[in-house]
């Protein structure tokens, strides 16, 4: 591994995790990942009832229902189990943290594969959407409204690079072919918007204080 | 202050992953920044991703069995530590 390489020292620090019988005191209650870090088997079983659609709709959305999607849903997982250490509930919801890890792998994978397969086509209108329905409803309803609000205040160029990057895991150069911008403006459009909406949501709130 | 290069590197890291000559210099510019939060923008990302999307999708047939036999397996492994 490069030291240096900051995907490997991830990748090496989620190794070094590991699976582990800590022995620390957890209950029942306690964060399914605080239980899978601690050794408890059955929250292992449960990780699939609470984020199997999570993390299956983020592939999907990404890759198509192919077995590549199928198979990057089961690497999740596996990384979700070993690295459950890292999570700090202090720190954000787990389902920030399995959609971080999931969004981490299923990118590599997308670019690993060099193209999009057959995903499906973003609905009609995201940012009107009904939002999420996960087991956190209320904290991401409201997350839900900043971001949208947040997203609304960008240019439209900027808006429509990040719908089309950050939930359809398009690549630049397929953003660009897409909407017909040259691929220097969309790439400019997209870091641009990013750190538009992290200005914009660090004075609600500090998304980046969540950490997985 | 964080330096522009840097920036876009880990901005595209969090939307659309780095080729890996791309991620080579992200190595390098990060190991002349160490105090930088490599993980911002990939956090940042998933969060949107939640709020303007976030739903939940039943699996496909199959695939709750193989994410089952993981769970058998990695169980296996946690106990053969114990």
């Amino acid at each position: 591994m490069n030291p240096l390489d900051p995907i490997a020292r991830i990748r090496a620090a989620d190794r070094a995790v590991g699976p582990s019988r800590s022995g620390d005191c957890v209950s029942a209650g306690d964060p399914i990942l605080v239980r899978v870090a601690a050794g408890d088997g059955s929250a292992v079983r449960e990780c699939q009832d609470a984020f199997g659609g999570l993390v299956w709709s983020i592939a999907r959305r990404m890759l198509g229902a192919t077995a590549e999607a199928e198979d990057a849903v089961q690497e999740v997982f596996i990384e979700l189990w070993r690295s459950a250490g890292r999570y700090d509930p202090g720190r954000g919801t787990e389902v920030q943290f399995v959609a971080t890890i999931a969004r981490r792998r299923i990118i590599d994978r997308v670019r690993r594969l060099g193209r999009r397969l057959d995903a499906d086509p973003l609905p009609e209108a995201p940012l009107e959407d009904d939002g999420p329905s996960s087991a956190d409803n209320v904290e991401l309803n409201d997350a839900a409204q900043r971001a949208r609000a947040a997203m609304a205040e960008l240019a439209d160029g900027q808006r429509t690079v990040l719908e089309l990057t950050l939930l359809k895991g398009l690549s630049h150069s397929e953003v660009a072919k897409s909407t017909n911008l040259p691929l220097g403006t969309v790439k400019t459009h997209a870091r641009r918007g990013l750190i538009k909406l992290r200005e914009l949501l660090a004075d609600v709130a500090d998304p980046l204080a969540d950490a997985p | 202050m964080t330096p522009p290069e840097l920036d876009s590197l880990l901005v595209d890291r969090a939307t659309v992953g780095l080729a890996p000559e791309e991620a080579e210099r992200l190595a390098a510019l990060l190991a002349e920044h160490p105090d930088v939060d490599v993980e911002a923008y990939e956090r940042l990302a998933a969060e949107l991703d939640l709020a303007l999307w976030g739903r939940e999708e039943r699996l496909p047939e199959g695939l709750g069995a193989r994410l089952d036999a993981a769970a058998e397996a990695f169980i296996a492994e946690l106990d053969a530590q114990a």
